[in-house]
């Protein structure tokens, strides 16, 4: 073999080469590729012997020889295509590519090392032969496939190893080829859409990859061929004629969905893009004949009966309350302290949802509920898959919008049709997963059921994630009883595959470092069947967290089905000392060694929502000894893996946690203090994620710990460092709004006091029309731009200045009552409840959905709150308790107190004032624009905690004018649970401690009543929120008594 | 030659003619159970008359197998027949058809260089079959020193064999007791002789084997190419038999033999095969 090599070696380069030895050069490398093909051993030696330089020369001289005649990948294959002994020479040497990446992880280093996955790019680019084409396409894929195997090793620090495919020009050249039409035969083309699907699917891994695949035409590439299948197979009936649909096997779809939801996945935006893809509307805009929207035929009622046959099952759901009570059930108002729906962090969606096109998503994700009907095992699986990120992307996005009730109404039919028709679906497929039923014995068959085996849960968990309608459906479908026997079955021993006889020796190179990198191979990973359990595994424990998240009945079936010690056990990573060259010792890795890190994340998921169950905490969960393994994974390498395992200690330490004494002992103070300074206060681009759960974990050791570990923690963060991170970054917030010609204005994001939510990027137009104009700085460089500025829409925003919220008027209060005002003011003659948005622009929709996920400071700026909500209520649950008042004082003595109050009224304060509003019409007052609510809550939730002090620290807190000043417009916040701690705090102040207070408090009254707020409370008593109504009862009787 | 290939095809393209004809009657018939649990055997044989599968999709069906099976002789004249549109791709049939001409003639490291041609992935990535090749090529290697005249051949004679075996099959041996029992037999061939040895043994001397490879290697072939790899007629009649037996099984009234056409015994029967080819 080596002489093989020196022959082709001697050759020397392409060019030079007659026809006649160029063709034994191609004798001689396929008659290496005969010699390995099978034959793993061998490959490993070739690779010794320096095969891959050899590749690489004969691979890239291809590229200076054809520069002449060098053809856009692009444009269609030249009719007559002469086969020359060059393209033979190449397409031997890609074969031995394909061979060598087949030979599984080892191979892949040196084929990296080399350089192979760029040569080979080039290749592609340049070459139209479609023999050619697809083979390098097969290497690609084979380079791929082995490579992704690697990243899941948990003994190499390999994830640093990328493959290169991926970089702008590299997917340039696929999307050219999926537009070029083959004139090759159709065989070669469905396998070369097949491979390229693949190739994304895998290698997108990042989120910079997937935001250029985004950027470029792939996606939609990808979305016209689904749109295509579906009007070939009649599911729709289309009169268009903007799509011209290239025909695609059902193997090329599934593959091409697969690598939507890589694309798609871990992004609003994303997913948004996807199904606002302009063929995907004209699929379901183009459907009739009619000019009239008809798309209602898509609906539940109508069963997706755009042929004329219902094609969904029909459903009819009743139509649901028309008016605001999304707080909860109408029927007990109280209950609504308790139902709190509102989603963290998403807040600033709000001002522009309403432009989502609510008929479009219903029709998209009944036609992917179609799709997955239609289809049998792992397409089906994907395809719910997709159904499951893009129905996620719109909860995302449609939080809160409970005033419109048609709005309503459909996102429920939405759901009502997913937990009836998708999630059955999924359920079966775990359960075909679970029972290892078969579906065929040929080998696709084997290798669907083993796709089918390693996803179902984790497809069923994305489906039923942050939805209890959903949960609820799967464990009616049974998708307990089916996923805690995957579970448990991922740690049976399996029967390795024994190593390979050799009749040789392996040949022991002396020392493998002094071999240069192409020369030398890697490590092997971890066996496949075990690669193939920890799939299993991290899927089982996905659906277990995501089935946990909500409801308690399913926690108890799952403790049950007996797992506990299973999530126990998925606690463990690899021992440290663990490498997969030990294989070589006759050592080999099985299911229970350890688990991979995307096992570890998911087991850490399932903790934390299985420790949401106060019952479970103090029994099988405190039982199976759930702490120990979580705190050993805190110090994890890994920082994902120590975020998770932080989210999962903060329920962990909660009050009636039993769990807490063993943490605090083994030093998880320290550590959490630790991870919370970890990222200096500098880095506002910095990921706080860890703060934020460090911060909340310590939040919760601090409600009701005995005195001792509240000040030690205080001690060991700082009182300095807290304060910092409660003021945190405010002031670069305020450079942001002030930022000239209406960019982006970061502190506007937020609904404000005054009730207004205010739009994130042009704070004087309604939600629809925002656009993303020059000063954005995402605006370059990016595919929307493309389509250009919109000048209507601009004009549109100057005319809007006159529409400016007025403060004095308090009729304006509600978010629902300034939006219609909006929309009269836009439609005069139009009934509010016909109010319809505007034509929907998905481009204008798209751009915002994108500004408010991507633009940086939106994100610093959302981080930020996230910590400093956590801070507050760090500060807050350490003055709660029997010891209020001694912790207020030590607080004293550590922070001056005017330091404190000044902190505190810098919460309250407005943290801008919109410059916007002088330029509208009448008004010249200017607009407050108040922090988000969630801190406001948290500060006045401090202040009602040192009004419950001592008489001396309720004296301390009235003497701060500024404070009070600060405080009084927060009564009228539009957020129910801010009027309701106002008016706590309140009562708190106006208490009468003893009869020596008496005279205090009526002091306190006074002075309350000098600024305004005995009057607001008194407003308070008229409020539609039953609980603000009783608490400001409570108030105004204590004025009374006073 | 060529003449006489195409008879040989055409003889097969009748057979099959016969058999999907009678296989889509009762299959159609026995469709919708419910009506069938009334009916008499009688009604039955009505059914199965009145039951006209359209000339076109039994064309349709026979061109298909023609195609997977690798008959391109046949598929290009019998297109030409039925006015059929030709099968597309002529190339990639007539590389099955040298596939498996080499393995049935026994030379086995032909046919693993042509599949190494048409796509090295099948072998790479199917141990299985190439190790049944390889297997195929030690037994060929065997016959050649059994088959030298001479009643026992010296054991020097089989130095190559072993050498191959060495080489080419027990790497991979000990990874799956399948590969080792399948090695273990193939080199028990070397040890008895022909005549004293028992079925199993003999069995791997039989050219039937080849024949067995020779089909699971078309099967690989068309799978890689993302094809059917079984022609339709085989689903249909494996269909059949299924739905046969599910109406036995929830005792729907049908006769106690229904014939499949396809052996002799079945012509006896009185479905009158020739009259069906077109």
């Amino acid at each position: 073999m080596a002489d093989t090599l020196g022959a082709i070696y001697h050759m020397g380069s392409m060019e030079a080469l007659p026809e006649v030895e160029l063709e034994a050069q191609a004798t001689a490398i396929r008659k290496l590729k005969n010699e390995i093909v099978g034959h793993d051993q061998r490959k490993e030696r070739l690779v010794c012997d320096g095969v891959v330089d050899m590749l690489v020369g004969v691979l890239s001289s291809h590229q200076r020889t054809t520069g002449s005649r060098k053809s856009e990948a692009n444009g269609p294959a030249p009719a007559t295509w002469s086969w020359t002994q060059k393209d033979e020479v190449r397409l031997q040497a890609t074969f031995i590519v394909c061979t060598l990446a087949n030979g599984g992880a080892a191979f892949i280093p040196p084929l990296l090392a080399a350089g192979v996955p760029q040569v080979l790019m080039d290749l592609l680019a340049q070459t139209t032969a479609p023999r050619l084409r697809t083979a390098t396409l097969q290497a690609l894929w084979n380079i791929v496939s082995a490579w992704s195997a690697l990243q899941e090793d948990p003994g190499e620090a390999v994830s640093a190893v990328r493959t290169d495919i991926l970089t702008k020009q590299g997917i340039e050249v696929l999307s050219g080829i999926l537009r070029s039409t083959l004139a090759d035969g159709a065989h070669n083309q469905q396998l070369q859409l097949r491979l390229i699907a693949d190739i994304v699917s895998v290698s997108a891994t990042t989120e910079a990859i997937k935001v250029l695949l985004c950027q470029s035409p792939i996606l939609d590439q990808f979305a016209d061929f689904l749109a295509a299948h579906s009007i070939a197979s009649e599911h729709v009936e289309y009169y268009g004629d903007t799509l011209r649909p290239p025909l695609s096997t059902p193997a090329t779809i599934t593959k091409m969905m697969s690598a939507i939801c890589t694309i798609i996945s871990g992004s609003t935006y994303r997913a948004h893009r996807f199904f606002l893809s302009p063929t995907i509307r004209d699929l379901f805009t183009q459907s009739w004949l009619a000019s009239s929207d008809q798309r209602h035929l898509f609906g539940a009622r109508h069963g997706f009966a755009s042929t004329g046959e219902p094609l969904l099952p029909l459903l009819h759901i009743p139509a649901y309350g028309t008016t605001t009570h999304h707080y909860g059930s109408r029927a007990f108002p109280a209950m609504a302290a308790l139902q709190n729906q509102e989603r963290r962090g998403h807040s600033v969606f709000e001002s522009i949802t309403q432009g989502g096109d609510v008929d479009h998503v219903n029709a998209v994700c009944r036609w992917l509920l179609l799709l997955a009907r239609s289809m049998q095992g792992h397409s089906r699986l994907v395809a719910l898959k997709l159904l499951a990120l893009v129905n996620n992307a719109v909860d995302a996005d449609s939080f809160d919008v409970g005033h419109r009730s048609e709005y309503m109404q459909k996102n429920r039919e939405r759901k009502k049709q997913i937990a009836l028709l998708g999630v059955p679906l999924a359920a079966k497929l775990v359960q075909v997963a679970s029972e290892g039923r078969s579906s065929g014995r040929d080998r696709s068959a084997e290798h669907d059921d083993m796709l089918v085996k390693e996803q179902a849960c984790d497809v069923l968990a994305l489906l039923v994630r942050d939805s209890d309608e959903l949960q609820v459906a799967a464990v009616d479908a049974g998708a307990i009883k089916h996923v805690c026997p995957i579970l448990k079955k991922s740690f049976d021993p399996v029967p390795l595959a024994k190593p390979m006889w050799s009749a040789r020796r392996i040949p022991g190179n002396a020392d493998p470092a002094s071999l240069p990198p192409t020369r030398r191979p890697g490590s092997q990973g971890l066996p496949l069947e075990t690669l193939h359990a920890m799939r299993c595994r991290q899927g089982a424990l996905q659906a277990l967290a995501a089935l946990a998240e909500k409801e308690d009945v399913h926690r108890k079936a799952i403790v049950e089905a007996g797992v506990v010690p299973c999530i126990f056990d998925s606690l463990k990573p690899f021992p440290p000392d663990y490498s997969t060259d030990d294989k070589r010792r006759g050592q080999v890795v099985g299911p229970k060694d350890g688990n991979t890190t995307a096992v570890l994340l998911a087991a850490c998921r399932a903790a934390k929502t299985m420790a949401r169950s106060v019952s479970l905490l103090r029994t099988s969960l405190i039982d199976a000894g759930i702490a120990k393994p979580i705190f050993q994974l805190l110090h994890h390498a890994d920082p994902e893996v120590q975020l998770a395992a932080t989210d999962a200690c903060i329920n962990l330490l909660l009050e009636f946690s039993p769990m807490r004494e063993d943490l605090i002992a083994e030093g998880v103070v320290k550590t959490l203090c630790s991870q919370a300074k970890r990222c200096g206060p500098g880095s506002a681009n910095g990921d706080l994620r860890l703060r934020v759960s460090s911060l909340w974990a310590l939040k919760h050791l601090m409600s009701a710990s005995p005195r001792e570990i509240k000040i030690k923690t205080l001690e060991e963060l700082g009182s300095g460092w807290l304060i910092g991170v409660v003021r945190g970054e405010q002031q670069h917030a305020r450079e942001y709004v002030s930022a000239p010609g209406g960019g982006v204005s970061v502190g506007l994001s937020a609904p404000n006091a005054a009730g207004e939510r205010v739009d994130l990027l042009n704070p004087q137009s309604s939600g629809m029309d925002v656009d993303v104009d020059e000063a954005d700085p995402l605006a370059e460089d990016d595919d929307e731009q493309e389509y250009g500025n919109d000048d209507a829409c601009a004009n549109d925003e100057e005319g809007d200045g006159e529409v400016m919220f007025d403060i004095s008027s308090s009729t304006h209060y509600q978010a629902s009552q300034l939006r219609s005002t909006l929309n009269n003011h836009h439609h005069p003659p139009t009934s509010p409840t016909a109010t319809q948005v505007p034509a929907f622009n998905s481009r204008r929709y798209l751009s915002s959905v994108r500004a408010i996920e991507q633009t940086p400071a939106v994100r610093a700026q959302q981080a930020e709150v996230a910590v400093q909500e956590q801070a507050l209520d760090f500060i807050r649950n350490l003055l709660n308790g029997e010891d209020c008042a001694s912790m207020f004082d030590h607080l004293l003595q550590l922070i001056a107190g005017a330091r404190i109050f000044e902190v505190l009224t810098e919460k309250l304060v407005p943290v801008a004032i919109d410059p916007a509003t002088g330029s509208g019409g009448a008004t010249t007052s200017t607009r407050p624009i108040y922090g988000p609510s969630a801190l406001i809550i948290s500060t006045v939730n401090i202040l009602t905690h040192i009004a419950n002090a001592l008489p001396r620290h309720k004296q301390l807190l009235i003497a701060q004018k500024p404070l009070l000043k600060a405080w009084l417009p927060h009564f009228n916040h539009p957020d129910r649970k801010v009027r309701v701690a106002c008016v706590w705090a309140v009562n708190s102040l106006t208490w009468i401690d003893d009869e020596s207070d008496r005279r205090d408090a009526r002091q306190r009254a006074q002075e309350l009543r000098a600024c305004g707020i005995e009057g607001a409370v008194r407003r308070l008593l008229g409020d539609e929120d039953l609980d603000v109504r009783e608490r400001a009862r409570t108030g105004v009787r204590q004025f009374e008594q006073l | 030659m060529a003449l006489g290939a195409w008879y040989l095809d055409l003889h097969e393209c009748r057979h099959v003619a016969r058999s999907t004809d009678t296989h889509l009657k009762s299959s159609s018939t026995v469709s919708p159970p419910s009506s069938i649990m009334r009916s008499t055997h009688a009604s039955f044989t009505r059914k199965v008359e009145e039951m006209k599968p359209s000339k076109s999709d039994i064309n349709w069906v026979i061109m298909d197998y023609l195609v997977s099976e690798g008959y391109p002789g046949a598929a290009e004249k019998f297109a030409q027949e039925t006015n059929l549109p030709g099968p597309v791709d002529n190339e990639s049939i007539r590389e099955r058809v040298r596939v498996r001409n080499a393995i049935h003639g026994g030379r086995l490291d032909e046919a693993i260089e042509l599949i190494n041609e048409i796509d090295p992935e099948i072998l790479d990535n199917n141990h299985l079959l190439h190790f049944h090749l390889l297997q195929l090529q030690l037994i060929e290697i065997i016959r050649t020193v059994l088959a030298k005249p001479g009643s026992n051949p010296a054991a020097t004679d089989f130095l190559p064999a072993i050498k191959f075996a060495t080489e080419q099959l027990s790497p991979r041996a000990p990874t799956d007791p399948k590969y080792q029992q399948a090695l273990e037999r193939t080199m028990a061939l070397m040890i008895f002789p022909p005549e004293k040895m028992t079925p199993e043994f003999k069995e791997l001397l039989d050219e039937e084997l080849r024949r067995k490879v020779a089909v699971d290697v078309n099967k690989a072939i068309l799978e890689s190419r993302g094809e059917r790899s079984e022609a339709k007629i085989r689903q249909l009649i494996k269909a059949r038999a299924w739905a046969e037996q599910e109406a036995k099984a929830a005792k729907v009234d049908l006769p106690a033999y229904i014939p499949l056409g396809l052996d002799a015994a079945d012509e006896l029967g009185g479905v009158d095969g020739d009259a069906m080819v077109s």
